[in-house]
């Protein structure tokens, strides 16, 4: 017999023919129950449908943002502007060209009437090289304007005719109307068809400067004329750093989501293995090797899973062509550029899916390998499962508590990870939580049947742990990412606020200005009108730099404060407004910081300002309240001491603002931006509307130039509202499937417990009466989950605004506690729920009826 | 013999306590003996299949199926033994659902390598189920289902044909008839029975009885 037992021989003989017989009782479970393992089919192709479809649109929208920030970033390094009221000559253009600045371009951009009365605004450049790159969109013989400028200024291309721009004197233009967004609100022109059409133009109004090495800016530098200067670009708009937001929002949900497709996948693996416990058992008994059931059940979940990958592929395309136009709408708007047809499907992400969902399949099998291997299999050929083990759940969780606290926190990234490992945390701890409270329920409960009903419910969690956790994880996400967006919306509001607090903005032509300045002094129901201007500077520590240092120092913007409504719009983080009159008795003292030495020193304001700074500047260059820090261009340059850092919400870059009642002059390069009009309080409602009337037409000034900051802030925030529907929609999807999943585990959890209700059937439990015990049960464990819920999605939302955003871009928001983003997604959480155990509990209400 | 068992104690650990359940029992079954296992509820009855089948571990003693040492043997061993020596009929009868009637009494033949289609049909004739072939388990009675358990288990050809109360879930018309085709068919094949049961009846048509009580065996006048 022994002999026999280890003849490898016959050991081989068996072990092929023993596999199959195995496979083949496997599969004839399937053609016997057709829709056996259905809902675990669905659930897989469900949740890797939500993980495909997440990590698509995260694919997409880095591939998308990195697109647009390409097209955004200028290949223009800085700009040559003339002195005020001068323009550069055709000869001042040529001697650099001359000199071997190939890198110079020349530029006008300039206004014209139309007939219709509405303003075209032209930039007249050397448009060769975009005919050459692209001659399908732009022509050098006419006027290149884009679709949306042309719908804009009312320009209609009738058929087999070619649109025409009809100027104030009544010169017609030809058109070339074309598809590209990337140049904004204006119309491209030849700069010699500019001259030939317009003859009034004299020069150029700047030069446009590509990279060049420093030595080369500095030989140009000391090449130009005396009346022209060097401008730095500030090429990236600031509203991209609010799309980066959005796409770290959109990674963080991403995690969240993919931790919940795979709790979803894995509960649904775990019940359809445990399932097939019984089976293992029974072949078991009759001999059958466990590394030959073991394998048989790893080919049957590779099928399962492959089934259900192809199924979720297909939810996930249908899901993604719903989602994707809106993040393309989203791009559109922050950015005005066409981008989300750019977004090609890749094999790999098919892969992942399939991955990800067959190592949480597997996970769940290797879970019920042990089992079958561990569980005393006896007569009864039932697979005994081991009860819920509390205590060691309760280790864990306090395990990775510490291992949170423990965990370094120096990048984004490790942030995300510590956070993170706080959620897995509470996902742990969960039972225990539900546990406590059902007994403490139960302890204060008098009713006899409540009090059963939370005693049951208590015997109920460990069971129902798996599906729970998952609902728990997607509510979970669902309200981190309300209370995120929500603390995006305000902080998006209040930076709305910061950069139009004026009443009214007023833009002006050099002509225009004084006009417009002695009209505004007579009005009696203006408070005051401040000028905005701002100008790039170089930042640097108080520490004299080297030569190396130089070429790294940070460009800064700087803003001039001009009065103390204009202060106090400002947010600030930390410090303090100083009173606006302490720099105004200062501004009395001002050197006068002309640009004289020479000596490679740097010519100070030799007076110490106050200023602000922005959190991006003070995060990144470690910057504290107090500290002097020096602003230069060239060779002049001031001092200011440090008294605040104001929150700059979604700036990629750094700046500084001033206050002072009169002109910096230690700094040159103003821009002048407009005259930000503060109306007096007890204006008329519609103050600014009349007044903006009134403006149009005393001072002939035209529509545009005058801007309403309600007006612009409606508009702003209904794009904001738009950026983050993808976040909610996301976050919504999560809810959906973490419901769905409930309702298929819910089905096979409460069948589970059949001969339970049975028995309360049998003791006089009506058929309403064991659907209500077991709905209210649920409902018990779901509140409880909630009450988790709020806690930990506090903490995760406060890390990203507060955290992760400032360790990956440099500027941070206060997290705003709203009761709606609770309330609304605890709501939907449970409106989605209950449907979703109804059906199955109605379900098996009827199968557990006696009769 | 079919099977020895010598000097085996078996303890079971209930919260704190410690309970004898065997001890130092000791029993041989010959090939084509059929024993009847008696005794009251919780006494160590299928405790001690289990321990026969190789499901659970021995703990003192030592117990010999075919010449091999239970308490030496690997996993994989016993797994081979109750796959190729031992026949087990249930009391829940254990029908793998998915089969039909005919595959599942040919699935233990084939796994132990011994399967012969005309033995198989001739079991089934002798059994009584031949127009049941096609069905599956569950359209089929308790009785009918017992039957098919018994098929399938001598199919194989065990050596050794161990039965958990095969009829507990029957009536005493069908239980009747059952044991004594369960009876006679293991004579005709040369296997060892040791069969559970709590009826005097079903005992009496055995080789011996044996009662079991207080860890040990009592051999009780047939």
């Amino acid at each position: 017999m022994r002999k026999n037992l280890t003849s490898d021989q016959a050991y081989m003989a068996n072990k092929y023919s023993e596999f199959f017989l195995i496979a083949k009782t496997y599969a004839a479970e399937y053609f016997r129950k057709p829709l056996l393992n259905l809902g675990f089919i669905f659930s897989l192709a469900i949740a890797t449908s939500t993980l495909l479809c997440i990590l698509i649109l995260n694919d997409a929208s880095k591939q998308q943002y990195q697109t647009a920030n390409s097209r955004l970033k200028s290949p223009i390094a800085f700009n040559i502007l003339p002195e005020k009221g001068k323009t550069i000559s055709i000869n001042d253009f040529a001697k650099l060209r001359e000199l071997g600045f190939s890198q110079v371009n020349a530029a006008h951009v300039f206004q014209q009437s139309l007939a219709n009365g509405k303003k075209v605004s032209f930039r007249a450049l050397d448009i060769l090289p975009f005919v050459l790159t692209a001659p399908e969109s732009f022509t050098s013989e006419a006027v290149n304007i884009s679709q949306d400028y042309a719908n804009k200024l009312g320009i209609v291309a009738l058929p087999n005719q070619k649109a025409q721009l009809l100027l104030a004197d009544q010169q017609s233009i030809a058109v070339n109307i074309n598809q590209v967004n990337d140049w904004g609100q204006v119309a491209l022109i030849d700069i010699s068809l500019a001259w030939q059409l317009f003859p009034d133009i004299n020069g150029f109004s700047h030069l446009m400067v590509g990279q060049m090495p420093s030595s080369e800016v500095a030989r140009l530098e000391a090449a130009l004329p005396k009346h022209l200067a060097i401008q730095e670009a500030w090429s990236i708009q600031e509203r991209e750093g609010f799309a980066d937001a959005l796409h770290l929002n959109l990674s963080a949900l991403a995690i969240l989501g993919f931790i919940v497709s795979l709790f979803i996948a894995f509960q649904a693996a775990n019940q359809a293995w445990a399932k097939r416990g019984e089976l293992a058992a029974q072949l078991r008994l009759l001999g059958i090797k466990l590394s030959t059931i073991q394998k048989v059940m790893l080919c049957e979940s590779l099928i399962l899973t492959l089934l259900a990958s192809v199924l979720g592929v297909f939810i996930a395309v249908i899901l993604v062509s719903f989602l994707l136009p809106m993040l393309g709408l989203t791009l559109e708007q922050l950015y005005r550029l066409q981008v989300s047809g750019h977004f090609q499907w890749r094999g790999e992400y098919s892969l992942w899916a399939f991955l990800i969902s067959f190592v949480a399949v597997v996970a769940a099998l290797i879970k019920q390998f042990r089992q079958i291997s561990s569980a005393k299999v006896a007569f009864t050929a039932r697979a005994h499962t081991k009860p819920f083990n509390f205590q060691v759940t309760g280790f864990i969780a306090l395990a990775l508590l510490l291992v949170h606290f423990l965990w370094p926190d120096d990048s984004w990234t490790q942030l995300m990870l510590k956070y993170g490992v706080i959620l897995i945390a509470s996902v742990v701890i969960l039972p225990n939580v539900l546990r406590y409270l059902l007994s403490a329920m139960a302890f204060f409960t008098r009713s006899f049947r409540l009090k059963f009903i939370f005693q049951d419910a208590r015997q109920q969690v460990g069971r129902r742990f798996l599906p729970i956790a998952a609902f728990y994880l997607a509510l979970t996400a669902s309200i981190a990412a309300a209370l995120m967006v929500n603390s995006f919306q305000n902080s998006f509001e209040s930076y709305l606020n910061q950069l139009l607090s004026a009443d009214l903005f007023v833009r002006f032509n050099h002509e225009q200005k004084p006009k417009v300045a002695q009209w505004l002094d007579k009005q009696t129901d203006v408070e005051e009108y401040v000028l905005f201007e701002s100008t790039i500077a170089k930042y640097q520590d108080g520490s004299q730099p080297s030569s190396q240092q130089k070429s790294q120092q940070d460009t800064v913007e700087v803003y001039r404060l001009a009065s103390n409504k204009q202060q106090q719009s400002l947010i600030l983080k930390s410090g303090a407004f100083v009173p606006f009159f302490e720099n105004k008795s200062t501004a009395g003292s001002i050197a006068k910081g002309v640009s004289t030495a020479n000596n490679g020193k740097i010519d100070t304001d030799n007076t110490i300002k106050n200023c602000y700074i922005n959190e991006q500047l003070a995060y990144k260059r470690s910057i504290a309240l107090q500290q002097t820090i020096d602003i230069t261009q060239g060779l002049q340059g001031l001092t200011c001491h440090v008294q605040g850092i104001f929150y700059d919400y979604g700036n990629q870059g750094f700046a500084i603002k001033i206050p002072s009642h009169e002109s910096i002059v230690a700094l040159s390069g103003w821009q002048e931006t407009g005259f930000g009009v503060f109306l007096a309080e007890h204006s008329q409602a519609n103050a600014s509307e009349v007044k903006k009337a009134k403006m149009v037409d005393e001072l002939g000034l035209d529509e545009s130039q005058i801007y309403q900051p309600e007006e612009i802030k409606a508009l702003a925030l209904a794009i904001f509202k738009q950026t983050f529907l993808l976040t909610q929609a996301i976050a919504f999807v999560l809810l959906s499937i973490a419901c769905f999943g409930l309702f298929l585990s819910a089905n096979g959890l409460e069948l589970a417990r059949k001969s339970d209700l049975h028995i309360l059937s049998s003791l006089g439990y009506s058929r309403i009466g064991l659907f209500s015990h077991m709905l209210s049960q649920w409902f018990i464990l779901a509140l409880g989950t909630i009450l988790l819920s709020w806690p930990v999605a506090i903490v995760l939302a406060n890390a990203l605004v507060s955290l992760i955003l400032p360790a990956s871009f440099g500027w941070s928001m206060p997290l705003v506690l709203d009761v709606t983003s609770f309330g609304v997604s605890s709501l939907i959480g449970l409106v989605i729920l209950i449907p979703a155990l109804a059906i199955p509990l109605y379900k098996l209400n009827i199968r557990a009826s006696l009769s | 013999m079919s099977l020895k068992i010598t000097a085996l104690s078996h303890h079971i650990v209930d919260g704190n306590n410690s309970r004898c359940l065997l001890s130092k029992l000791s029993l041989a079954i010959a090939q084509g003996e059929c024993i009847a296992l008696m005794g009251d509820s919780g006494s160590g009855k299928t405790t001690l299949l289990n321990l026969i089948a190789g499901l659970e571990p021995i703990q003192q003693g030592d117990i010999a199926v075919a010449d091999l040492s239970l308490a030496k043997a690997s996993d994989g061993q016993l797994s081979q033994l109750r796959k190729e020596y031992i026949g087990i009929i249930f009391q829940q009868f254990n029908l793998l659902t998915g089969l039909s009637v005919q595959d599942n009494i040919d699935f233990s033949a084939k796994l132990s390598g011994r399967f012969q289609a005309s033995y198989g049909l001739a079991l089934a004739k002798e059994l009584g189920i031949t127009g049941l072939l096609a069905k599956f388990p569950a359209t089929l009675s308790g009785g009918e289902m017992q039957r098919v358990a018994i098929a399938r288990a001598l199919n194989a050809k065990p050596h050794l044909l161990l039965a958990d109360e095969p009829t507990g879930n029957l009536d005493d018309t069908n239980s009747e008839h059952v044991v004594s085709q369960l009876v006679k068919l293991a004579k005709s094949n040369n296997t060892a029975l040791l069969m559970v049961t709590h009826s005097a009846e079903v005992a009496q048509r055995m080789d011996k009885v044996y009662r079991l009580a207080n860890g040990t065996l009592t051999l009780l006048d047939a």
